[in-house]
């Protein structure tokens, strides 16, 4: 049994937990308990009560890591109304992006309840289904009403539901807050399926090519167009509102960096200094603007107040110094700098001073960013010449891979920090993937004609 | 088929050769034949035996339209567009993940640098590229880097600074969107942009 | 050449063959490269079950005594009624199918009668038709000799002028009465008919409604051996886990007692090097197969004051319970749940008995450990008294 012990703690990355923290109290309080035990029983035996009334616990440790069951059942409909959106498929599809989740196939489905009269729980705890998830879709004025139920099969009880209304257009979005309420029941975490992605698409080459910025739901679904250009367009990065994008642009032959509101489609030239204009990242308050200019000889990290535009220099030093990325707090950057001889990731006080280098391994480190909570950071990593996404714990201080390689780049983090969106090569086209951070779950995004590059999440949706 | 004992007078006469040439042309074809016909794949086209002699006949002028002397001479916007002018030569190619202007390239620059500095109101940019490895923004600024270098050797040159641009296009505008080796040599440039 | 060949008949044979070959080559093709051809038909699947089980035996004496009650019911009608020929001990199917015939000729059976009953109606009408005609006829008759009284009564006017009123009275009492008698007759006869007509059209129901249950007792029979068959497949595959199950919970019981031994005589020793350690001396690092190791020590320990053989069947039930536990991709690692359940004797779960009693504080993780423990059902528990510790106990899961 030790054997099959160890192995499964091995499987369940216990070393990664490093679990040499905070266990000395515990062991000494157990060694007291256990022989304060063996000596009352060395003592007292006979007088003791029957067996029966000492209540036996025992402690089951390991067990496999791995998706959890779900049913979604098609969602029952009013007569003679043909949604225009499948709700169930994109729930299922939402939960098992995730990673969570394994969703069951309704060829499999023993029975297709839509309320909860009809609803017999032993159908699913046969085919050993965790949570069960019924809903109706009916007409209501020119739009619909959804309601839904979330079932805990073995407890045998509904934990959850909710009534939401939807314009006609709208069943797709609100199909993406069931996936989030239902996610957040059952893990407490919140969803991330009703946020929105930003990515760059291009089509044809050399001097033909059409550049596009894009905003789309997290899903890839409902693609808008921003900005087209002939001319490339980069790193578009979100305002902490969710309502503009600040991006970089090469119209007119020179490099300038833009804030467009995405409800106007208004625009705002927010720098055009003489050289690099790149790189910009939105303080979470969305009144300061991080980016890189080398106006001044050489890459450096400015801050632009917006409301100002007033221009702080941050970085003052001769190497290259780009990508800054703002701590959810506000008070930290940490950016990408080769002053050690190669690229590797520092952090600084956003108010300037000196840098401290925090990426410890491999001669490439690039393109961090925080994760929402803080706590650590996602980036990109070449590891035996390619490169990989990483994440990095900044407390514990291990890096972990999320993805394949070799030509990865532009890590994004959800906005609850339980996936991240970045940017691949698959058959020597450029397609998207999220990976969740804990677990398995990977997904690809992809366009027909073209390639997809630099995704960046937005945040929660509010 | 019993065969007949041969007679020993066919090998002591010398008499005419045992495969007559006719014969044997003939096997041959019959053979070459044979092969064509058991094929059964689809055939190879015929070789184009009569492909030269369809060619049009325009080689010789006809005699109604007076031929011209030249070729007409096609405009350029400046020397830097004639082939035939040293100045075509634009592109300076690096090393991966270096900055440093390599030996043979230096004549290039200087070439550009004699000409601007005699020119003083054309204006040039500097364009910065970078292959696909690495990060966007990171390689945006090597790619500046790269041009820097070349601009720094063209203000020695004497080139005069309001002359000189420069742009970074980083990974953005390869010359070869291919994902080897090869492709990433021809996109590590600066590009003298008139 | 022609001296040549003469000289040298081998040569002749030579060239001609060739020459043969060569034109027999030219002129026919043969096809190297024959594709492979199916050799014979791709064959027929056959669903079929084995019976042999009791239960399917008394389902098809159950539907056998159904068909011959039936058949016993149209005896009387049927000229000649097929004896059920004796079902097969085998193919269920092919039983269904025989009664089925059996009930089609059946049903073509009580349709001839219907058409019999038909015409026996037509028959009976006309029969009535007549009748009533020779009833008219008779009728008819009968007005003829009144009318003849009447005229008789006639020449003896004078005197018998009463009865001759009396006689005209009678002579039309008795034609009302005939035509009273001529209606009646028609109405009897019209009756008949109607009622022949109502029970003609009764048999004809009958027709059609045993033509209609021989075909749905054709289909149960149908839904009857495709619902065994699926039954009977279900069972099996229970049987299987359950048999699987077993034989990993006895060979694990094995292996446990003998590493008890080894495990009481090391812990032993260590509880003695723990006691004497026990002082302010910090235990960092202490690592997870350590802690889990003393977590089993801790729980055998105490267990091992009450009964020895229950002991055994600890480890047992962990290590089955932690096979079937799929828990949700961690976050946070510290995550724990305790839950409460109730056996039978046997191992059963009683249903709905699983409780949590401390919930880690995420419902999947939660979730996940309830069904660990409904998926390890049955658990391997010991039998006799020592089943009384397992009555009741709690499982407490970390990950």
């Amino acid at each position: 049994m030790n054997a099959n012990e160890r192995k499964s703690i091995s499987r369940t990355g216990c070393h990664d937990r490093g679990g040499h923290h905070g266990q000395g109290p515990l062991t000494t309080a157990r060694c007291l308990a256990l022989s304060a035990v063996l000596a009352c029983a060395a003592l007292g035996i006979l007088g003791l009560p029957t067996p029966a009334q000492a209540r036996l616990t025992i402690e089951v440790t390991g067990g496999v890591e791995a998706a959890q069951p779900i049913a979604v059942v098609p969602f029952g409909v009013s007569e003679g109304l043909i949604p225009k959106e499948d709700v169930a498929a994109v729930i299922g599809a939402d939960l098992v992006r995730t990673g969570k989740f394994r969703a069951l196939p309704t060829r499999d489905m023993m029975a297709m309840p839509s309320t909860a009269a009809e609803v017999d729980l032993r159908d699913w705890s046969l085919l050993n289904m965790n949570s069960l998830v019924i809903g109706r879709v009916e007409q209501e004025g020119s739009g619909y009403r959804v309601s839904y139920s979330l079932f805990d099969v073995f407890g045998g009880k509904e934990i959850g539901s909710g009534s939401l209304s939807s314009t006609a257009g709208g069943l797709r979005s609100t199909a993406h807050r069931i996936a989030d309420e239902v996610f957040e029941k059952l893990t407490g975490q919140p969803g991330v399926a009703a946020t929105r992605i930003a990515y760059i698409t291009s089509d044809g080459r050399g001097s033909g090519q059409t550049v596009t910025l894009r905003v789309a739901d997290a899903d890839g679904s409902n693609p808008q167009t921003i900005v087209s250009s002939n001319d490339p367009i980069m790193s578009p990065a979100w305002a902490p509102d969710g309502r503009r994008l600040a991006y970089v642009s090469f119209e007119n032959r020179r490099a300038a960096v833009y804030v467009q509101d995405l409800a106007s489609g208004r625009r705002d030239l927010v720098a055009a200094y003489p050289g690099i204009n790149g790189s910009p990242a939105f303080a979470p308050d969305g009144q300061r603007l991080a980016m890189t200019l080398s106006k001044d000889g050489n890459a450096n990290i400015y801050v632009l107040n917006l409301q100002t535009r007033e221009l702080t220099q941050v970085t003052d030093h001769f190497a290259i110094d780009t990508e800054p990325a703002w701590s959810p707090d506000g008070t930290q950057l940490v950016f990408t700098s080769d002053r050690g001889g190669s690229p590797q990731i520092y952090r600084m006080s956003a108010a300037g001073g000196p840098a401290e280098r925090i990426s410890a391994e491999g001669d490439y480190n690039a393109r961090a960013s925080y994760a929402p909570d803080g706590k650590s950071i996602t980036m990109v990593s070449r590891i035996n010449g390619q490169f990989r996404v990483a994440v990095h714990d900044l407390e514990r201080g291990f890096t972990k891979l999320l993805s394949q390689g070799d030509l990865d780049e532009s890590p994004s983090f959800a906005p609850n920090g339980s996936m991240v969106i970045y940017a691949t090569i698959q058959n020597g086209r450029g397609v998207l993937a999220t990976a969740a951070v804990e677990g398995g779950g990977s997904q690809r995004l992809s366009q027909d004609a073209g390639e997809v590059r630099e995704p960046t999440w937005s945040p929660m949706i509010k | 088929m019993r065969m007949t004992p041969v007679k020993p007078t066919l090998t002591r006469s010398p008499g005419p050769p045992p495969c007559p040439p006719a014969v044997r042309l003939g096997a041959l074809l019959a053979l070459a034949l044979l092969l064509a016909g058991c094929a059964g794949a689809p055939q190879e086209p015929e070789p184009p035996v009569a492909g030269t002699s369809a060619r049009p006949l325009s080689a010789v002028p006809s005699a109604a339209t007076p031929v011209a002397a030249e070729p007409q001479r096609p405009s350029y916007r400046g020397p830097w567009e004639d082939p035939s002018n040293p100045l075509y030569q634009r592109t300076i190619y690096f090393d991966y993940d270096s900055v440093e202007l390599k030996p043979q390239y230096l004549d290039v620059i200087r070439t550009h640098s004699a000409y601007l500095g005699t020119t003083k109101g054309q204006r040039v940019t500097l364009e910065g590229n970078t292959d696909e490895r690495g990060t966007r923004e990171y390689n945006l600024a090597l790619g500046d880097q790269r041009a820097e270098s070349v601009r720094k050797l063209m203000l020695a040159e004497g080139v005069g600074p309001d002359q000189m641009a420069t742009l970074s296009y980083g990974e953005e505008k390869p010359a070869d969107p291919g994902h080897g080796e090869a492709a990433w040599q021809r996109n590590r440039r600066v590009i003298i942009q008139y | 050449m022609w001296q040549v060949l003469r000289d040298n008949p081998r040569a002749l044979y030579w060239s001609l063959s060739l020459h043969l070959l060569f034109g027999l080559l030219l002129f026919v093709s043969i096809r190297f490269m024959a594709d492979p051809t199916l050799a014979g038909q791709t064959p027929k699947v056959v669903e079929a079950s084995l019976l042999g089980d009791r239960a399917m035996e008394e389902m098809v004496a159950r539907f056998r005594a159904e068909q011959s009650r039936r058949a016993a019911d149209q005896e009387p009608q049927d000229a000649k009624s097929p004896a059920p020929p004796p079902a097969p001990a085998d193919d269920a199917p092919e039983a269904a199918e025989a009664t089925a015939a059996r009930v089609r000729e059946q049903a073509e059976q009580a349709a001839r009668q219907a058409a019999e009953a038909v015409q026996a109606a037509a028959a009976a009408q006309r029969a009535a038709e007549a009748q009533a005609q020779a009833q008219r006829q008779a009728a008819e008759q009968a007005q003829r000799e009144a009318a003849a009284q009447a005229r008789r009564a006639a020449e003896t006017l004078a005197r018998r002028n009463a009865e001759l009123a009396a006689q005209q009275q009678a002579a039309e009492e008795a034609r009302r009465q005939a035509a009273a008698a001529e209606r009646e007759a028609q109405a009897q006869a019209r009756r008949q008919t109607e009622a022949l007509a109502r029970r003609q059209a009764q048999e004809e129901r009958q027709a059609r409604e045993t033509a209609a249950a021989a075909a749905q007792t054709q289909r149960q029979a149908e839904d009857d051996a495709r619902r065994m068959t699926s039954e009977r497949e279900r069972i099996r595959q229970e049987q299987e886990r359950l048999r699987r199950i077993e034989m990993q919970a006895e060979r694990l019981a094995a292996e446990e007692e003998r590493r008890l031994a080894e495990e009481e005589s090391l812990q032993r020793i260590e509880e003695e090097a723990r006691v004497l350690e026990q002082d302010d001396r910090p235990r960092l690092a202490m690592t997870e197969p350590q802690r889990t190791r003393e977590a089993d020590a801790q729980s055998t320990a105490s267990s091992e004051l009450f009964s020895r053989e229950a002991d055994q069947y600890i480890p047992v039930i962990r290590d089955k319970v932690r096979q079937f536990w799929t828990r949700p991709p961690a976050q946070a690692a510290e995550l724990s749940a305790t839950v409460s359940l109730r056996l039978i004797p046997g191992g059963e779960v009683v249903p709905n008995s699983v409780g949590v009693v401390q919930s880690s504080g995420n419902a999947a993780f939660d979730q996940s450990v309830i069904a660990a423990v409904y998926q390890a059902a049955p658990i391997p528990v010991p039998s006799g008294p020592a089943f009384e510790r397992f009555r009741e106990f709690n499982l407490r899961f970390t990950p």
